[in-house]
């Protein structure tokens, strides 16, 4: 019983942690994605095109790193 | 800012937002007096509520009028929305009680949630300030969060309750960091304000272009606009099926209208950079929501990925800009609104006992068990395709027309392809009801009153305006006028 308590006590610990990591992994895709916009339309000249594409495929990778968390974390 | 100062006013120019609160505080307060078993009444309250509100919102017929310090505008724009929303919500009601009692749910506060919510999207159609809009937003989706997860019995409800709630908090932080950057760069908040602090050097701002796309990506989720749709089937197959139709049918209208009316009368300097942007979304939205509908075979989920699919042709209309795409998109919502929420209905007809109405199977030998419902259901089903007479035939000819005239050829014929695959997914329904027999343990149907009331309207709605588009059209032209 004392294990097994353990045990989920030790899942419910790791669960959160997973979870934890939702909101940087978030951040860092719009980040990561504008950061690679800003220096391409630098690159080519291209301002604001290329930006507004890759932030906006940053929020949209975001949000499938996020729902595919969830998914994970549903089952 | 100006000083904010209360007075009464101000309630009366938003007097159908107060009555409509008001009723919902009773609703919820009645829950606890009503006896066991006949809270249902409770759900008639709540649609004499909403046809009340209705008929105070038609005092505003063609007026503008600014309240609580210029953060509130009735004008024709906000009415045109509210009046699809309310009539949304009057149907949903009704659909409501009915589900509840097949579901074996007894509570009263389902129907205070859905006024709630109805109060938030009201409150979002008239918002012109960034900090009421983001209150208004919130008021909706924190109501609409509780509703996905009501049915507490079922795992995939909380499920889909706790997906909507992750999501929507994530989507709701992004709108927020759009609204601080803009307010950083305009130090306002006032929509108005916002177009005249934008001057021709502050335009070319990497961060304004920033906050375009965070704005657009928030609202985005809030319509389910491809790519940030993934949440959509799970939660529309999850929560309790009026309340996806709520999500279908209300929600998505009132993250249209506060889209437009940021885009138009916020930052009308980027329009160049916004279509571009927004023709993207549009043709990834029309073109993924229909190819993925096609392999569903629970109805909720084929029409949680047709309603994204919808969502993509309105866009077409803000791609297209000026009155004429605009009032074409507005027209296109309010009868987007009225077959999706049909179709709903017609789910909820034939959630019986131990069938849900949800996979496709289920709707087979319904010509046969119920001609009359069958027949609905086809109307709904051609009006989402687009075939004439339906009130779909003609949101898609104006909203195509438009795309057409303003030069937008390509994206038209996008569209119209579009319209053709939906056409296979569509009719593989009326196939299941007119092609196939009635199951050995026969078909039932809902018993449900109020159900059929509003399965009769939704079909004379779509008919009605299919027919005659005239008064609806001009009621969205007009809408359009003074937005600028």
């Amino acid at each position: 019983m004392g294990k097994a308590m353990n045990d989920r006590q030790a899942s419910l610990w790791r669960q959160l942690a997973a979870l934890s990591s939702v909101g940087i992994t978030m951040a860092a895709s719009i980040a990561i994605g504008a950061a690679i916009g800003i220096a391409l339309d630098r690159w080519l000249h291209t301002s604001p095109w290329l930006t507004i594409l890759f932030f906006l495929f940053g929020v949209a990778a975001g949000f499938v790193t996020l729902f595919k968390d969830l998914r994970r974390w549903g089952q | 800012m100006t000083q904010a100062a209360f007075n009464l006013i101000d309630l009366s120019t938003a007097a159908p937002e107060v009555l409509l609160s008001l009723v919902a505080m009773a609703v919820l307060t009645l829950d606890f007096v009503v006896p066991k078993g006949s809270r249902d009444w409770l759900g008639h309250l709540s649609v004499v509520g909403v046809m009340g509100t209705l008929l105070i919102l038609f005092r505003q017929w063609g007026t503008t009028r600014t309240a609580f310090s210029g953060q509130y505008l009735s004008d024709p724009f906000a009415l045109f929305f509210k009046v699809i929303i309310l009539i949304s919500a009057a149907l949903i009601l009704l659909m409501s009680i009915g589900y509840l009692k097949a579901e074996g749910v007894d509570k009263g506060e389902f129907y205070g949630l859905v006024l709630f919510s109805t109060v938030g999207m009201m409150l979002m159609a008239s918002a012109v300030d960034l900090l009421i809009m983001y209150v208004a937003l919130e008021t909706m989706s924190i109501c609409i969060y509780v509703l996905a997860g009501f049915l507490k019995r079922e795992r995939r409800s909380s499920e889909a309750a706790l997906k909507y709630l992750l999501m929507g908090g994530f989507s709701s932080a992004v709108i927020l960091y759009g609204m601080v950057m803009l307010y950083g760069l305009t130090g306002a908040t006032g929509l108005k304000e916002i177009a005249s602090a934008l001057t021709a050097d502050k335009l070319s701002n990497p961060a304004l272009i920033l906050a375009m796309v965070m704005l657009a990506a928030g609202f985005g989720f809030k319509i389910a606009a491809v790519p940030f749709h993934m949440y959509i089937p799970d939660v529309y197959e999850g929560a309790p099926t009026p309340v996806a139709a709520l999500l279908a049918g209300a929600s998505e209208i009132a993250g249209l209208a506060i889209l437009l009316r940021v885009f138009l009368v916020a930052i009308p300097g980027l329009q160049e950079q916004w279509s571009v942007l927004f023709y993207v979304l549009s043709l990834l939205t029309m073109t993924v929501g229909n190819i993925v509908a096609i392999a569903q075979s629970n109805i909720k989920r084929m029409l949680a990925y047709s309603s994204i699919s919808h969502i993509g042709y309105i866009l077409i209309g803000l791609v297209a800009g000026r009155e004429l795409g605009i009032s074409a998109a507005m027209l296109y919502t309010g009868i987007y609104a009225l077959m999706t929420l049909g179709a709903f209905a017609m789910v909820i007809l034939l959630c019986v006992g131990e069938v849900k109405g949800e996979r496709i199977d289920d709707f087979t030998g319904l010509a046969q068990a119920s001609p009359i419902a069958a027949a609905a259901m086809l109307v709904f089903l051609l009006s989402l395709t687009g075939i004439p007479p339906t009130a779909g035939f003609v949101g898609k000819l104006y909203l195509f027309g438009a795309a057409i005239e303003r030069g937008y050829v390509w994206l038209a014929v996008i569209a119209v392809v579009n319209s053709a695959i939906s056409l296979f997914y569509y009719m593989k329904v009326a196939m299941a009801m007119y092609m196939g027999d009635v199951p050995q343990a026969g078909l039932a149907l809902s018993p449900s009153r109020s159900l059929r009331v509003a399965l009769s309207l939704a079909v004379a709605g779509t008919l009605a305006i299919g027919i005659y588009p005239g008064p609806l059209l001009n009621f969205a032209k007009a809408s359009v006028a003074g937005l600028w």
